[in-house]
């Protein structure tokens, strides 16, 4: 049996292997996270499209039916909530921030913002702000928006027609919307988005669905001027001169490796999302801005999925000017299919799900659920970064040095996907890598792995199960994700 | 060392054959579970297509292995006993591109053997027949595509003992359909069929029309009879139907509304053929029949349409209606057909609605009646058009309503002209919930501000114009009250649309309406610095 079919049968298996074995010293969610289902008006259809924060009692949730309900005391015990409908008419919000009086949105025909100026609850002025795009009737035509952003600029990605083509003005870009209504090109190369949102850094990320010219879903920078790989919407560059010239067209059946040398303007992914291994649809991205009430993964990214009802966990770090970073499974079991997530100051992480025209886990047509930081903190890879000769793992707590310093506790294997324009791709030019040697850190709380056979637009999945906390606890989760763009120079 | 030992005992396992029935399960599961269901009954209680029972995995593997392979789009029907819905249209997306053919034969074998499913296997080689068949393909099959290569086995055979067997359900079939707006079933006497179609597979189906609103089928067939006996029918529809045998009304639900009304009748049958005559309209909103018969010689309910037999309180295609609360108005903001994709529509407290296109700053469609029925946005992945779900629909406009003209013969721009460009602006509610839009023109303002008017004997929307300019326009702005339908002048400031509604247009803002070509109705506009109001006042007739 040579080693692909061993990795192959042992990848299969590897749950049925570990859990009887291990199930007594598994550690699970409920442990450090608690969620809850908030309970929802009876007999009414709220599939979560938008959740904005209101003040320390109340949350709003936009639903794809065009609702704008609102949370009171969503904040406390979950049983005694009281909602109100705020607004109604809206054409699927999917996007929206609450400022100074102000709900701002992004729906399907334009970005908008209105307010309640009477004081009833109802929401009674209605200003759009720009429709900068064409829609046609085609429902994939989604719009998603970010919060307004350090300037006031509202960044929003356009789903193509049918997710395929740009058969409609703009279809495949990502528009920066200014409070008065200035539309700027800001990114070309968008297929299909799931979500979009800052880290804390204040850069914009995207979560774009494995399709055409997208072997995998993955997590994208929208780094301005940059084209970020589905040529379909690329017809439109004469109408953005701010843009530059048209990128030239990249080659079907190629890398992004390779496609990348040929077209400056091309942005790689910044973190693949491997399809099946870590969701099939990732939508919401959010920061951790919390510092520290949300668990001790302040500072990273959060980031929704859809089909498998998850929350994921992204470490970024930008290597010569470029983003890369590994994402690990994080949070699961949710009722229905995450589209937004928002995490509170106070550390409450609210969703809102769906599992209408595309299918979820988790048995429920909708929910809103909230999520909590129980205090106790997971043994988990909290940070994992590059080095020149392989990589630096901090953890959460301090490893016991013999089973995290003895490199028979890792494994890591890598692939990449064809950048073609056919739907999706699977793993080719698999890889072993080999761990050479590992050098426990003076703070007993990180490793560094010295690794051979590291490979350049590969999604890298390192496996630690050998390791074990100095208080002899397993990892949480044992998987993560790391995405080589660049390699850094020391 | 626990563990080593552990590893060694499952890696032997492994190597067994049990390992391909395990990694297909386990794809499965990963890949398609959350859509199509672990146990094979399609997620969401059906709200997804079921694979387990799915005449879709059954008989020749191509097609199954097509539809993984390139992903298919389009309305279906699942002939399934868990089929919870008459028709699906949904998007399957392609897996051709990533997975390997030895992924998929493990998949789709594990489809084809689990959940009571008794298929044959699908090999590696099948799934390469396939992928070479269809080399170069890149797009998504349409199903009625794909089922014209590969149709589903009409086989739904009647248990042959002592009894007349059966090759179709109903022989002979011919579905005439036709055109038309009704509430009830018509007089089909008093009508023409737009055309007439062969049904092989001898099942009937809503969607053989080929239309979504607005259409009727007649079907004519012999239904088999295996023993002599009493026969029970069953029809359910969106929204009305008939079913005749022999020449004998047996049951019919002759009203508007969704799935979910089945009704049943009884009817004396020698042995043998006799024929059948199924009767059907669709209004508007979902569309779907199911027709099931039952009696001796049959083994519990007999489909006699592609929807199955149908089920008691099916909810599959329930209209559900979207009305304004007493002494408000509600917004719709969705496709809606007759006007742009960004359409508003407002439905009045008592009766009377609009849709106002905030592409083209027009109000597109006047109706009475229901407002809208959100089943089509609200169900599934939500696409298409949505008709008004009233009576009365008048298409008033369509293009942009402001144009600058040279001369009155000129032609009116299908576009915005630079100068006057529309863009809208949104809306604000008075304490009904009533809007008034708000869009500029260049550099007009403009508010719209329509308002319904209900009671005495005027029923219908008076509309004020304010268009604000801060210094004299141009004389040769037009404003387009009335395109594509016909038009005639009553006199007095009065002009008929169709043969529906009069248009009066206030004195004011304008110069002499005028028609042309008689269909379409232009008001020159003499703005003066300021504001300039412009007044119509729409009645039904």
């Amino acid at each position: 049996m040579n080693a692909l079919t061993e990795f192959k049968i042992m990848r299969y298996l590897t749950p049925f292997l570990f859990a009887p074995v291990l199930a007594s010293a598994a550690p699970t969610m409920a442990d450090f996270y608690q969620r809850e289902e908030i309970p929802l008006p009876p007999g009414e259809v709220m599939e979560g499209s938008s959740i904005a924060i209101i003040d320390k009692d109340k949350v709003a949730l936009g639903t794809r039916r065009g609702d704008v309900w609102i949370c009171h005391g969503a904040f406390g015990d979950v049983d005694k909530v009281k909602w109100t409908r705020f607004a109604t008419g809206l054409h699927e919000p999917l996007g929206m921030a609450y400022r100074d009086g102000w709900f701002h949105f992004t729906q399907r025909p334009d970005v908008s913002k209105m307010r309640d100026t009477d004081g009833d609850g109802r929401a009674d002025e209605f200003r759009t702000i720009a429709a900068p795009w064409g829609i046609k009737g085609d429902y994939h035509e989604y719009a998603f928006g970010t919060d307004p952003d350090k300037d006031g600029n509202i960044w929003v990605v356009l789903c193509l027609t049918g997710s395929f083509n740009a058969h409609s003005p703009w279809r495949g870009w990502c528009y920066r919307i200014t409070p008065d209504g200035q539309s700027i090109p800001t990114c070309s190369g968008i297929r299909s988005p799931g979500g979009i949102g800052f880290n804390l850094e204040g850069d914009t990320f995207y979560c774009d669905n494995q399709g055409v010219w997208n072997g995998s879903s993955s997590l994208k920078h929208l780094k301005p001027g940059g084209f970020v790989g589905n040529p379909s919407g690329n017809i439109f560059y004469d109408q953005a001169p701010n843009m530059g010239k048209r990128p030239t067209e990249p080659k079907s059946g190629s890398r992004i490796e390779i496609e990348r040398k040929r077209i400056p303007e091309l942005v790689p992914p910044a973190v693949w999302l491997p399809h099946g291994d870590l969701g099939q649809s990732p939508t919401g991205v959010i920061p951790d801005h919390t510092k520290g009430l949300f668990g001790p993964f302040a500072g990273q990214v959060l980031v929704g999925e859809q089909t498998h009802s998850q929350v994921q966990r992204v470490f970024l770090e930008k290597i010569n000017g470029v983003y890369q970073g590994v994402a690990f499974p994080f949070l699961e079991g949710f009722r229905s299919g995450i589209v937004p997530l928002r995490l509170a100051d106070d550390g409450s992480l609210f969703v809102g799900t769906t599992n209408r025209g595309w299918g979820a886990r988790g048995g429920l047509p909708f929910s809103f659920e909230r999520t909590r930081w129980t205090g106790k903190t997971p043994f988990e890879i909290l940070e994992m970064r590059i080095k020149p000769d392989g990589f630096e793992l901090t953890f959460t707590e301090e490893i016991d040095p013999k089973t995290a310093g003895d490199k028979a506790s890792y494994s890591m294997n890598s692939w990449t996907y064809i950048y073609q324009s056919s739907y999706g791709s699977p793993k080719v030019d698999q890889t072993k890598q080999e761990i050479v040697s590992v050098t426990v850190g003076a703070d007993k709380k990180s490793v560094r792995l010295k690794v051979k056979n590291l490979q350049a637009g590969h999604a890298h999945h390192l496996q630690s199960k050998g390791v074990r906390s100095k208080s002899g606890r397993e990892l949480w989760h044992q998987d993560a994700y790391y995405t080589i763009n660049e390699f850094p120079a020391q | 060392m626990k563990r080593p030992a552990v590893l060694i005992t499952l890696s032997t396992l492994a190597l067994a054959p049990l390992a391909s029935a395990q990694d297909g399960k386990v794809m499965y599961e990963q890949l398609c579970g959350a859509c199509h269901g672990n146990d094979g009954q399609g997620a969401q209680e059906g709200q997804f297509p079921p694979l387990a029972d799915s005449a879709w995995i059954k008989g020749a593997p191509d097609r199954m292995i097509q539809v993984v392979l390139h992903g298919m789009m389009g309305e279906v029907t699942v002939p399934s006993k868990f089929a919870a819905s008459p028709t699906y249209n949904l998007v399957m997306p392609p897996q051709g591109a990533a997975l390997t053919s030895d992924q998929i034969s493990k998949i789709t074998t594990y489809v084809r053997t689990s959940w009571g499913n008794k298929e044959g296997v699908i090999t590696v080689a099948m799934v390469e027949a396939q992928r070479k068949a269809t080399d170069g393909k890149t797009d998504l099959w349409q199903a009625n595509e794909l089922l014209e290569r590969y149709p589903l086995s009409a086989s739904v055979k009647v248990p042959d003992e002592n009894t007349l067997s059966v090759d179709v359900p109903i022989r002979d079939l011919l579905s005439y359909v036709y055109t038309g707006s009704w509430d009830r079933l018509p007089d089909w006497g008093k009508l023409k069929a737009q055309a007439v179609e062969e049904e092989h597979k001898g099942l009937i189906a809503s969607s053989q029309a080929g239309k979504s609103q607005n259409f009727g089928l007649v079907w004519e067939g012999k239904v088999i009879a295996p023993k002599s006996g009493t026969f029970t029918f069953r029809i359910d529809s969106d929204d009305g139907s008939r079913v005749i045998v022999s020449g004998k009304k047996v049951a019919e639900i002759n009203s508007n509304g969704g799935m979910g009304r089945a009704t049943e009748g009884k009817i004396s049958l020698k042995q043998g053929e006799h024929p059948i005559r199924i009767e059907y309209y669709n209004k508007g909103g979902g569309h779907g029949v199911t027709l099931g018969m039952k009696g001796p010689g049959l083994k519990g309910w007999f489909a006699l349409s592609e929807a199955g037999a149908g089920k008691a309180g099916s909810g599959g295609g329930k209209k559900m209606p979207i009305y304004p609360l007493t002494n408000e108005a509600v917004i719709y903001r969705n496709f809606i057909e007759g006007t742009t994709p960004r359409g508003i529509g407002v439905g009045y407290h008592g009766g009377v609605n609009l849709a106002f296109s905030a592409d083209n700053m027009s109000m597109d469609l006047l109706w009475t009646g229901n407002f809208m029925d959100g089943s089509k946005h609200w169900n599934g992945r939500g696409q298409g058009n949505q008709p008004p779900a009233g009576q009365k629909v008048l298409k008033v406009n369509q293009g942009p309503s402001f144009a600058v003209l040279e001369s009155q013969t000129t032609k009116w721009p299908d576009t915005w002209q630079k100068e006057i460009k529309g863009r809208f602006h949104g809306y604000k509610f008075n304490a009904r919930q009533e809007p008034t839009f708000f869009f500029t023109l260049g550099k007009l303002q403009v508010e719209d501000k329509p308002q319904a008017l209900i009671g005495g004997n005027k029923f219908g929307l008076q509309r004020a114009i304010t268009i604000t300019a801060a210094e004299a326009a141009p004389r040769e702005v037009h404003f387009r009250a009335a395109s594509g339908l016909q038009v005639t002048d009553l006199g007095g400031g009065r002009y008929g649309l169709g043969d529906q509604a009069v248009l009066e247009i206030g004195k004011g803002a304008s110069g002499k309406p005028y028609i042309r070509n008689n269909n379409e109705l232009l008001i020159p506009l003499r703005l003066k610095r300021g504001e300039n109001i412009l007044n119509l006042r729409y009645t039904w007739n």
